[in-house]
């Protein structure tokens, strides 16, 4: 799915003053591709995320996702649409304690409006399949708490994949996680990349991770810009 | 001990710093800790206040120095007893009291009713207060009568000036009196007594043989006699144990005892709440504890040894039961000042509140002891925190040597329990009755908990929709405390459904209407007006006879004499040998309600000259240790009757229909001063209206009681009763929403950050409510629904074991309460969480908001 995102600003105020950190923002992202977002700490990369996945209001501009304006959509219909084409991964995996690693991955099928959502017994294979694919086959009844860092977030890799969506945001999601395990996630992400051809925009600090993308875009002075890859 | 000192003060900075956060965390949950005191405190001081009172008052309660009381007029000895004590120079005066029908002539039916009629000599002690002036005076003159509070009259449906008929007079009413002498435990349940002259009285002829009537002489010592020496010498004329001879400090000691038993009882329910309290402790403790697990993993590192840190949190839970003791405390001193308010009336005395330093120390002391037992468990994790869980994470194995520990803090808190309920109940029996109780049922209500949650989870179908699983699930959710709220409601649902269940039963059982219609019941019939009364009953169609009653003692049992019998036996079982019984003599068999469960009913005539036959309650003759065949003598006033057991009867009590325990063979008696009553179904209200006319002009002194009359008495009783309870179950019942409430207000912000990553996910803002709607409704339903069926399932064995079977469950009752349950469960759920789940999605970016 092409994402264009034209003239996004944001500022934050706290404590009376205003700090404006996205200060018009402009790129394309082309369907299929794969973009890394890097820049330092403090500089707007997640506030440009959320805004990008829905999650919250920009202070002006608009995004469009394979040509349907978000910002026109309520907010239960960002939700649906959600549902329907995207996937997110955080930095701090986000599973919902109280589901086991299954019920995790299986939570963005049900959520999908019923037309669209596969028979009860399709979604825990499905779940299943994922949770194989990430390495967890054997792991899907076991809580969130009781798995390591890297495991917990190749479950969250499973749950953004499992609805093949068209578009998957990741945030940092390496960031926690020692290098071995960090460079399976990404592997984990490029074969996914590849074989549903989701587009792919991606926060990361890591170098060898950005480097490896279509495309690099490095934030400054509020602004994210094209870098030679 | 340099090194000691660093780690000591080490321990109190770290808690004062960690306890900023504590407070939030756990702060809600001492609101339940403070209840509990709140209610122990309050009563401690109410019973103080009450034995004060009953102390300073006595003297003004028993009427004078030394009371003397008898069911049957005073022996020859005894009067001249008092006539000397009198020729002494100690002030004696004369009483009699009983209960009996009082009307307002064309006013609604009788009200049954205290009298106490009294020489003019009264008050011997202490302060009349009258309104208006000079009416006791009058009445003790044989001019009227005087209430001992206005709501007697306006129950009477009469104002001063207005008469109202009592015996065979018509008295006007003069005013109302306060401080003399009168039946506190009377008037606490059934209301306030009547006050008139003694030989207005015997005017009204309430006196005949067999009336319920308590004849009382009262003292008051010439200085420099101690009452004591007096009762000593009163004792000496009536050896007979049916004459009570009381001095004023015995009347406030058996008063004292009274409060003492009662607020003990009641205590037991503060504790119930504490208890609730001290589980929400140790639950948000548990999830304090893990929250901080990085942070003491870090402070390990650092190089903090194992105690100061575990120190340090113990600290931070005291502090935190301390504040909520303290918060307690206040509330209960505050309720303590509010019963004199609220319950004026209801007490023989006045109360004067005042701050009692011990009740509340008590009550703080208990309060904090309970919160730091109860935070010792969880918190013993902290010491097994190594300092590795600082690098790794999912660092989660228990090491083996804590388990000893576990066991004994275990132990300690089941001590805890065991101890305070036996204090509470001043018996180590009674307290570790209640502990077992209370242990089973906890485990119980957990155990249910523990099923139906995991089996639910089993159970609902995967096609089930998204938000019913989400909420099941989120009942698993970490830090959701879900165990302990289920067991905190669920008990006190537990005291409702039993509760509910016992009064359901009691109130079928106590059916006042006989088959013929709505019963009258006619008392102190005397031996020559039995054939007019008869004849006046059968003129109303009713064709039950009047049955005599025969008082009498026992003499002795098997050969052995009264005496010698009481000697062995406990105080608690002595009654049963020194109780006036009033039996009677029938033919046949009430096969209405008695059978014969032993030996034969008399059918035949009685044998010549042998021992009367006699037929035994069960019970009773259990209690007799007398079986079919054994010999019992009785003391018919005055004379030896001597008896054979002849048969034992099951007898079921709550019907409405004279029993008795002993029933003699018709004739067995003859002779023997008695007096009759007749229950008789009069369903007509003109016949019944005719009926009390002609009783009243031909028998003047026999008391015509309309049943219904008697059920506002019982019903009034039965509902202050009923109330009480109810309070109670009510007041854990809210112990139990604060359990949950804290529960709740702990797990907002989780709530939130669930929520919004469902959002994230593609959820819409119905779905993640109705997900939180789904799990505050299992929550009461479960809780609701195993409390009140463990509560009717414990109400029906009580009723079993205490009153012999029990019938239908009151299952309309149950469920109100129980939706009532789910209701507010809900509605405290939407409150606390409502607001947070309609943040917006974008929260999960970021963190340091979540958990
Ligand atoms: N809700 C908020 N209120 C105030 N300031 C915010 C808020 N969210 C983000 N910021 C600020 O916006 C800036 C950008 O934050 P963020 O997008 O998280 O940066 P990055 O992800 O690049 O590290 C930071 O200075 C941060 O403090
Ligand atoms: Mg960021």
């Amino acid at each position: 799915m092409r994402v264009e995102v034209e003239g996004i600003e944001k500022s934050f105020r706290s404590g009376g003053r205003t700090l404006r950190v996205l200060e018009g923002v402009d790129f394309v992202v082309e369907a299929g591709s794969r973009t890394a977002i890097v820049g330092p700490s403090g500089s707007g990369k997640t506030t440009l995320l959320g805004i990008l996945a829905g999650l919250e209001q920009p202070g002006g501009g608009t995004v469009r996702i394979g040509g349907t304006d978000l910002f026109a959509l309520t907010e239960d219909g960002r939700a649906e649409f959600r549902a329907r084409h995207l996937g997110f991964v955080f930095q701090t995996f986000h599973l919902l304690p109280a589901l086991t690693a299954r019920e995790n991955v299986q939570v963005p099928l049900e959520l999908l409006p019923a037309s669209l959502r596969p028979p009860p017994a399709e979604i825990r294979a499905r779940a299943e399949a994922y949770l194989e694919r990430v390495g967890l086959g054997e792991r899907g009844h076991h809580y969130p708490l009781q798995l390591s860092g890297g495991e917990q977030q190749r479950v969250a890799l499973a749950r953004a994949f499992v609805t093949r969506p068209a578009l998957l945001f990741a945030d940092e999601p390496t960031g926690n996680l020692d290098r071995e395990t960090g460079a399976r996630i990404v592997e984990l992400l490029e074969e996914l990349n590849r074989e549903a051809g989701t587009t792919l925009v991606l926060v990361t600090h890591d170098g060898g991770l950005a480097a490896s993308m279509d495309r690099v875009l490095t934030f400054r002075d509020g602004v994210p810009r094209p870098e030679a890859a | 001990m340099i090194g000691e000192r660093i780690s000591g003060s080490f321990a109190l900075r770290m808690a004062f710093r960690e306890g900023r956060a504590g407070v939030r965390r756990i702060g809600v949950f001492m609101l339940a800790v403070a209840l509990g005191v709140a209610a122990l405190t309050g009563l401690r001081s109410f019973q103080a206040d009450a034995e004060e009172a009953a102390r300073l008052e006595a003297r003004q309660l028993l009427g004078g120095d030394l009371r003397v009381q008898s069911q049957t007029p005073f022996s020859e000895g005894l009067e001249a007893t008092l006539d000397s004590l009198a020729a002494r120079g100690h002030q004696v005066a004369r009483g009699v009291s009983l209960g009996t029908v009082v009307s307002a002539p064309g006013g609604p039916g009788g009200r049954l009713v205290q009298v106490n009629a009294l020489e003019p000599a009264f008050p011997l002690t202490g302060e009349l207060e009258e309104e208006p002036a000079g009416s006791w005076e009058r009445a003790a003159r044989g001019e009227g009568i005087v209430a001992g509070s206005d709501l007697i009259l306006r129950e009477l449906g009469v104002v001063p000036g207005d008469s109202l008929r009592v015996g065979s007079l018509r008295l006007p009413v003069l005013g109302t009196v306060r401080g003399l002498p009168l039946d506190p435990g009377f008037q606490t349940l059934a209301g306030p007594p009547l006050f008139m002259g003694l030989e207005a009285l015997e005017e009204a002829g309430l006196l005949g043989f067999g009336s319920l009537a308590q004849y009382r002489a009262f003292v008051v010592a010439a200085e420099e006699t101690r009452p004591g020496q007096l009762a000593f010498a009163l004792r000496r004329a009536a050896p007979d144990r049916a004459v009570s001879i009381r001095t004023a400090r015995q009347e406030a000691e058996g008063l004292a005892a009274g409060f003492r038993y009662l607020s003990g009882f009641l205590g037991l329910v503060g504790l119930a709440a504490l208890l609730l309290g001290g589980i929400g402790v140790a639950s948000a403790v548990h999830v304090y504890v893990r929250e901080r697990i990085a942070s003491v993993a870090v402070l390990r590192c650092l190089g903090a040894r194992q105690g100061p840190v575990f120190a340090s949190y113990l600290l931070q839970a005291a502090a935190l039961g301390v504040a909520g003791s303290l918060l307690g405390a206040a509330l209960g001193v505050g309720s303590q000042f509010l019963v004199p308010v609220v319950a004026s009336g209801a007490l023989p005395f006045e109360l004067n509140p005042r701050l009692r330093a011990g009740p509340v120390l008590a009550g703080i002391g208990t309060g904090v002891w309970v919160s730091t037992a109860f935070a010792l468990l969880p918190l013993l994790r902290v010491r097994e925190i190594p300092p590795l869980a600082a690098l790794r994470l999912e660092v989660g194995t228990e090491p083996a040597g804590g388990r000893l520990l576990r066991l004994l803090v275990l132990a300690l808190l089941l001590g805890t329990v065991l101890a305070l309920a036996a204090l509470q109940l001043g018996s180590l029996a009674g307290g570790g009755g209640v502990t077992l109780a209370l242990t089973l049922v906890l485990l119980l209500l957990a155990g249910i908990a523990t099923l139906l949650v995991r089996g639910l989870r089993r159970l609902v179908p995967a096609g089930a929709p998204f938000a019913l699983r989400q909420g099941l699930a989120g009942l698993h959710r970490p830090g959701n405390q879900t165990m302990p709220v289920l067991v905190a409601l669920g008990f006190g649902a537990f005291l409702m459904g039993s509760l509910a269940v016992v009064e359901a039963n009691l109130r079928d059982r106590v059916s006042l209407d006989l088959e013929g219609g709505p019963a009258v019941l006619l008392f102190d019939i005397q031996a020559d007006q039995v054939d007019r009364v008869r004849e006046h009953l059968r003129d109303a169609g009713v064709s039950e006879d009047p049955l005599p009653i025969i008082p009498a003692r026992l003499d002795s049992v098997r050969g052995v004499p009264v005496s010698e019998l009481l000697e062995g036996w406990d105080e608690d079982r002595r009654w049963v040998l020194r109780r006036l019984y009033r039996n009677t003599e029938r033919g046949e068999l009430d096969l209405r309600t008695e059978r014969v469960t032993a030996g034969r009913w008399w059918d035949d005539a009685a044998p010549e000259g042998g021992p009367a036959r006699i037929s035994i309650e069960e019970g009773l003759a259990g209690d007799l240790g007398v079986g079919v065949g054994d010999e019992i003598v009785w003391d018919v006033q005055g004379v030896r009757v001597p008896s054979v057991v002849a048969s034992l009867r099951a007898v079921e009590w709550a019907a409405f229909q004279p029993n008795f325990f002993v029933v003699f063979e018709p004739g067995a008696l003859d002779g023997a001063p008695a007096s009759w009553v007749a229950l008789a179904p009069v369903g007509d209200p003109v016949t019944r209206d005719e009926l009390r006319e002609r009783i009243a002009r031909d028998a003047p002194n026999v008391s015509f009681l309309d049943v219904s009359a008697l059920r506002d008495t019982l019903e009034r009783v039965a509902r202050r009763v009923v109330l009480l309870f109810r309070s109670l179950a009510g007041f854990v019942l809210a112990g139990g929403f604060l359990v949950l409430l804290a529960s709740l207000l702990t797990t907002r912000y989780l709530r939130r950050r669930e929520g919004a990553i469902l959002r994230t996910l593609g959820a819409r803002g119905a779905t993640v409510r109705g997900a939180s709607l789904a799990e505050y409704d299992l929550l009461g339903v479960e809780a609701g629904g195993a409390g009140l069926l463990i509560g009717a399932g414990g109400g029906t064995l009580l009723l079993w074991w205490r009153f012999d079977g029990a019938g239908a469950v009151p299952w309309g009752v149950l469920g109100a309460v129980w939706a009532g349950v789910v209701l507010l469960t809900v509605a405290a759920g939407w409150l606390v969480t409502g607001p947070v789940l309609r943040s917006a999605p974008v929260l999960v970016l970021r963190e340091g908001e979540g958990g």
